[in-house]
């Protein structure tokens, strides 16, 4: 008896959320719930990376850019997949919702994976000498945002916004299952020439006054990419609907 | 569905041995990008032989893309994809056999081309067995992931370059293990591994591949 | 009564606007439903979404089907034949009654006999792209004789037909609603088929 109407409020839930002016309207309280923490854990993260944090005893005062570079290489790997997630969603139960997500999350995960790929390079030319080597991470990392810029090229090519969002959720759930594939190959070549085999990986125990920053800049990123994916949800929400009476209320009324 | 599967299969080998043309084309494509390579560097042998492999897969990816671009065309401009949609059967047999045919009729071309393609880069007959076997399984997994892309790109104008950027990253396993096991095969290094992982994705790609493209092209037409 | 497609408030397009505005309409077995209305009314973005290949911007399309089927079957004759160009029309129409029917076996020979109806008997081996343009929409129209769906949509059947050509297949589709199918077509022209409603797009 419990679990009928536990399943049938859960079902009313879900389809307010489907309400697109509903979403529209509550999204504008939660983004509050994530800029907050963003902006609180960023801050601390930098504040702890530049100045709480001791030099490092090998790398001096460089490593201090893994503040920023670890969370964003993260990031970039989970909006990726929560994109796929959505896709699945927008393509077995049409949700509008989920397609918007993918179109909106997209060139914030590619933001991710560039900023990336840039302080790694950054951080690469005093510790390797070089800004880039064909290292397994970088040069997945590397194909990844070439799978973002697909999935936003795909989105401006497409006129309807309908089929652009369907489009981009098969795109983003071939690309899900290929992001393994693509790493474990890149792995794999990297062992296969013995060329440079610099890593990173060395020296993995991290003091825990090293550690707490860092995991507060992946839950301060976190909290960014859904801020700033529901802010583009929005601004996508509008465009869409744009001719639909709703949009055109809150418009007037402010 | 097995009928289906058939009427398909005959109806597109039929139009493959009609526009034999077309086929010979893509093969040009492909030894032409390979015969040019090396104008483009110095003749030194060893040069050639290092970076065969490599130069090997990467024409055949385009030469697959390339012949990937049209793919559908013909059958959407003359309507023949709407029959195929309306069909009570799976949209999913009909790419089947629809991609199967592409196959043979592009890809198996580029299998038998690359091996001697590969002498002219100086590499030794003992690498044979290694480009056929990985030319033999890697080319169905490129048309089929391709053919997702082709799908969704079906009505777009200028859709060529798109699917390029939309297909080429999907392409990097292929590559790297192909020219990875051929380059193996030259220096004499164990590769059966990498070979064993190359027919988990074929195997991966024309499973699973179908139904991609199904609902590819049911999105591409809304396009 | 339930009706065999009850249309209502649908409004078609491609992208996000509607070519005409709400329709509704009803049509049971034997129905001859014409659609009428000037290029680019929306006539063919309409078929189209009634076949099921376009989803509807607005509104809901009810298909009633028979106790023995999820959706009743359905077929297409569109702007385009569905012909391969480099094939035959034996070889055409092979496929397309293969489409339709995948259980039951259509010989060469009712497909030669089809298309001798229609005055093609000659050219039935020939590749398609020698034919004319009105040759080989009695091609693609073969399929009226050839193929029995429950429910046939037609986008402009005659244009570029003959007068004689005409008269047989308007005869054909006559019969076809006589026998029980619904037929839903488009057309600038009057054909003189006994229409049972006529839906207007603007």
């Amino acid at each position: 008896m419990t679990s009928f109407t536990m399943g049938k409020s859960l079902r009313r839930r879900f389809h307010r959320l489907g309400s697109l002016p509903y979403f529209y309207d509550v999204s504008a309280r939660w983004a509050i719930w994530l800029a907050v923490p963003a902006v609180v854990c960023i801050a601390y993260t930098v504040i702890a990376g530049l100045v709480l944090v001791p030099p490092d005893y090998q790398q001096g005062d460089v490593f201090r850019i893994l503040y920023i570079h670890v969370p964003s290489a993260w990031l970039s790997l989970f909006a990726y997949t929560t994109m796929a997630g959505a896709g699945v969603v927008a393509l077995v139960w049409r949700l509008k919702l989920a397609e918007i997500f993918i179109v909106a999350a997209a060139p914030v995960g590619a933001s991710f994976t560039g900023l990336a790929l840039v302080t790694g390079a950054i951080w690469g030319e005093p510790t390797w000498g070089t800004y880039w080597v064909w290292d397994a991470r970088l040069t997945s990392e590397l194909i990844l945002l070439f799978l973002y810029l697909g999935v936003i090229a795909l989105h401006q090519s497409i006129a309807s916004p309908r089929t652009a969002g369907r489009a981009c959720a098969l795109l983003s759930i071939v690309g899900v299952i290929n992001v393994p594939i693509i790493h474990y190959s890149v792995v794999w070549w990297t062992t296969l020439h013995q060329g440079a085999t610099l890593s990173l990986s060395g020296g993995s125990h991290m003091e825990s006054d090293m550690l707490w920053p860092l995991l507060a800049g992946a839950l301060g990123f976190s909290c960014l990419f859904g801020w700033l994916t529901l802010w583009g949800m929005r601004v996508q929400l509008l465009w869409r609907e744009r001719r639909s009476r709703w949009v055109m209320r809150r418009i007037v009324n402010g | 569905m097995r009928r289906v599967f058939w009427a398909v299969f005959r109806r597109e080998l039929a139009i493959a041995g009609r526009q034999r043309g077309a086929l010979v084309h893509q093969l040009l494509f492909f030894v032409l990008i390979v015969a040019l390579f090396p104008l483009g560097t110095n003749t030194d042998q060893t040069v050639l032989i290092a970076v065969a492999p490599a130069v090997l897969w990467m024409g055949v990816l385009l030469s697959v893309l390339l012949s990937l671009n049209g793919v559908f065309r013909a059958d959407h401009e003359d309507g023949t994809l709407t029959q195929y949609l309306l069909a009570g059967e799976p949209l999913a047999v009909i790419a089947l056999a629809k991609m199967i045919v592409h196959w043979l009729a592009s890809a198996a071309l580029l299998v038998v081309a690359g091996p001697v393609l590969m002498l002219m880069l100086g590499v030794s007959l003992d690498a044979w067995p290694a480009m056929i076997l990985t030319l033999a399984l890697g080319t169905p997994t490129l048309v089929f992931v391709g053919a997702i892309a082709a799908a969704l790109t079906l009505r777009l104008p200028r859709a060529g370059l798109l699917l390029g950027l939309l297909v080429l990253p999907l392409y990097v396993p292929v590559l790297i293990f192909g020219a990875g096991v051929v380059r193996a095969a030259i220096v004499g290094l164990p590769y059966a591994g990498a070979v064993y992982i190359m027919a988990a994705l074929c195997v991966l790609a024309i499973t699973l591949g179908p139904w991609a493209i199904a609902a590819a092209l049911r999105i591409g037409l809304d396009a | 009564m339930t009706h065999r497609l009850s249309v209502a408030g649908l409004r078609c397009g491609r992208g996000e606007r509607a070519l005409f505005a709400p329709l509704d309409f009803v049509a049971d077995d034997g129905d001859i439903v014409r659609i009428s209305g000037t290029n680019g009314a929306g006539k063919s973005t309409l078929l189209h979404t009634l076949a099921g290949l376009l989803s509807p911007i607005s509104g809901t399309i009810d298909w009633c089907p028979d106790a023995n089927e999820a959706v009743p079957s359905l077929g297409l004759i569109e702007h385009q034949n569905a012909l391969s160009q480099v094939l035959s029309p034996v070889e055409n129409l092979t496929l397309l009654s293969r489409l339709a029917h995948p259980a039951s076996r259509i010989d060469q020979a009712t497909i030669v006999d089809t298309l001798e109806t229609l005055g093609l008997r000659r050219l039935a081996h020939q590749p398609t792209h020698t034919l004319s343009a009105g040759q080989k929409r009695r091609v693609t129209l073969a399929r009226l004789w050839l193929i029995a769906p429950r429910v046939w949509l037609l986008d402009e059947p005659v244009a570029a037909l003959d007068s004689a050509a005409r008269r047989r297949v308007s005869q054909r589709i006559t019969r076809l609603a006589g026998g029980g199918s619904v037929i839903v077509y488009t057309t600038h022209e009057r054909m003189g088929l006994g229409d049972t409603r006529c839906v207007a797009l603007d």
